[in-house]
């Protein structure tokens, strides 16, 4: 709690001071993270807003701007991951819920799904099929299927990441299971 | 199958989050179907994000050439918002002593009122000067201390997200429920601390993900592990946070915490691992700009090293604290060294002198009116007229400390084992161990 008032002394030049000098590295991770250039701004502002918003200061600004960037770009791709198995669920969980939607494109949708879980591991097979056809809630599933409470909601997460692999054309990857 | 393709862009796009929930439904519905071409695509761009979560693994190539890249006019960009952030806040900050004083000639409901309902109280400054001010005095007032902290709670709900964005809004609101809990384990409300950790949570995952924040809220649930004793899981939370300070040089926090991890193994009557924890926090240290920490460690260290058997040690460290302790400490803190002095003897089986720091000590805590500490201390002596062969002193302490035991809210199976002290005393029966026993016992249910 005591360490050096750096972001007290400092003003908006020192810290354009830093950024110039730290532009290279901090590009270069932006650079090996691979993040989407419209997105790496909002990245780097939240780490750059972090840091002058920190009274107490921290003791190295270089290496918490660097590591602060790492992570953020980790927390980046790890958010897209999540997002996109939230937006898989949501429209397989809303197939089933629409009971306006044609007769004939419920079908379609249940046929295509039920073709898709015969290509993921069968555990996962079985938890999504109570979810998505029979439309049960996961302690529910948990309880059918003999899965502790209290971890369904890390096996039904897994179980649709195995289900994002196999329709974004990946296939399975056994390790992702883990 | 839905057969309308979706362009290159919107697949894209699907993966990246980037959709309404319309399109995604389509999309989903589509890639259901098992497109080939789309699959392909969709494919090549989940790959991207898988190569995104691996970059985590592998170092950043320090001469990658970045030039075209474009994220130089990126950095350029930023650089210019930071700065008019960093003014604000110097502005704020400057604001932030006045307002706290203004607060501070109201009681707490009114201040509580004032920021409630007046906008010029909302701000991050102040929120920082309550949280600093309340963290401060955790030890001295806790009550006072949670008062300000949940006052800097308040002001962290009121905080304008349009000025400072969601994520440091979420952030900054996090801190404050992370101190919370800290203020709240410090007045040993356990349950509702982890209430308030279990909040900082949530919020700091909705916030900017500053490694920093994470690292005081892991500190912060380590502390409240120790002080439930679940010390399985204290040393893992405090290894998180170790790692997070390492990764951003943040050599300070990393000391401490190690000094808090020592601390926690202590508690957990596991001494020699506190020692190694102890040792290597002191190294990183800066005990010249830490005195009191330093000395509140090496301290921790001396009775460590005495636990773990490492008595001449212990001794010879304890030598070498004594002109810090004139310096820096009270006359509380030099009785309590002259407690450790008595204990480490006794272990040196030097009667004596043993005997001499033992009483010495207990007569401090009793004109400073200090019975819990005092009865202690008797508890150390008891053990050495044991060893010496001396009942009629033993039942004299036995008789002496029963009363103050009972006073306090010790648990049931603590106030059997006093009795049954007491009842061992009265036929001569009290063995040393039997006086350790209750003496843990005792230092536990503090």
């Amino acid at each position: 709690m005591d360490s050096p008032n750096w972001i007290v002394r400092s003003r908006g030049d020192e810290i354009a001071g830093l950024l110039a000098e730290l532009q290279p590295k901090l590009s270069r991770i932006l650079l090996h993270f691979r993040i989407p250039e419209q997105d790496a701004e909002d990245l780097l502002q939240d780490v750059l807003l972090s840091l002058v918003s920190r009274e107490e200061g921290v003791e190295s600004p270089e290496a918490w701007l660097l590591a602060g960037l790492r992570y953020r770009c980790l927390m980046y791709w790890r958010s897209r991951r999540r997002a996109l198995y939230r937006a898989v669920d949501e429209a397989l969980l809303e197939s089933l819920a629409k009971p306006e939607q044609p007769a004939a494109v419920r079908h379609e949708i249940a046929h295509d799904l039920t073709k898709c879980l015969t290509e993921i591991p069968s555990r996962c097979r079985s938890v999504l099929k109570l979810r998505y056809t029979m439309g049960l809630r996961p302690p529910e599933v948990a309880r059918k299927l003999g899965y502790n409470s209290s971890s369904i909601a890390t096996v039904t997460r897994r179980c649709l990441a195995a289900l994002c692999q196999k329709l974004a054309g990946v296939g399975y990857q056994p390790g992702s299971l883990r | 199958m839905i057969s309308i393709h979706p362009a290159e862009r919107q697949l894209e796009d699907f993966v990246f989050g980037r959709l309404d929930l319309e399109d995604n439904h389509r999309i989903v519905y589509h890639l259901l179907g098992g497109c080939p071409e789309c699959r392909r695509i969709t494919a090549e761009v989940w790959g991207r994000v898988e190569d995104g979560l691996r970059a985590i693994r592998s170092p950043v190539d320090s001469a990658a050439d970045h030039d075209g890249s474009g994220y130089a006019r990126v950095v350029d960009r930023v650089i210019d918002r930071a700065g008019q952030r960093a003014s604000k806040l110097d502005r704020e900050r400057a604001e932030a002593v006045s307002r706290m004083e203004e607060l501070s000639k109201h009681p707490v409901p009114r201040q509580l009122t004032l920021v409630r309902n007046s906008r010029r109280f909302c701000s991050w400054g102040l929120c920082e000067a309550l949280i600093q001010d309340g963290f401060g005095q955790r030890f001295d007032d806790p009550a006072v201390a949670l008062e300000r902290i949940q006052l800097a709670v308040e002001v962290a709900e009121r905080v304008p997200e349009r000025e400072y964005g969601r994520g440091l809004v979420r952030d900054l609101q996090g801190r404050a429920q992370s101190y919370l809990g800290n203020a709240l384990r410090v007045t040993s409300d356990f349950a509702r601390a982890e209430e308030a950790f279990l909040r900082a949570r949530t919020l700091l995952a909705d916030g900017t993900g500053d490694p920093l924040e994470k690292a005081l809220l892991l500190r912060f649930e380590g502390h409240l592990a120790v002080a439930v004793r679940r010390f399985e899981v204290a040393p893992g939370l405090y290894d998180q946070a170790l790692e997070i300070y390492r990764q951003c040089g943040e050599k300070g926090a990393e000391a401490t915490t190690l000094l808090d991890k020592g601390y926690a193994f202590a508690t957990a009557d596991r001494p020699a691992d506190a020692v190694t924890y102890l040792e290597e926090g002191l190294l990183r240290l800066d005990t010249v700009a830490e005195p009191r920490r330093a000395l509140a460690a090496r301290h921790n260290l001396v009775v460590c090293l005495n636990a773990s058997g490492r008595h001449d040690e212990a001794l010879r460290r304890l030598e070498e604290l004594r002109p810090s302790y004139r310096q820096l400490g009270d006359r509380l803190n030099l009785l309590r060294l002259r407690w450790l002095e008595g204990e480490i003897l006794e272990s040196l089986e030097r009667t004596f002198p043993a005997e001499e720091a033992l009483l010495e000590a207990r007569e401090g805590f009793m004109a400073r009116e200090m019975a819990w500490e005092a009865a202690l201390v008797a508890l150390d002596l008891a053990a050495l007229f044991v060893r010496t062969l001396r009942p009629r002193e033993v039942r004299r302490i036995a008789a002496e400390i029963l009363p103050v035991f009972e006073s306090r809210r010790v648990g049931r199976e603590t106030v059997a084992a006093l009795i049954a002290f007491h009842q061992a005393a009265q036929i001569e029966a009290v063995s040393v161990g039997m006086v350790r026993e209750l003496a843990s016992a005792l230092r536990r249910a503090r």
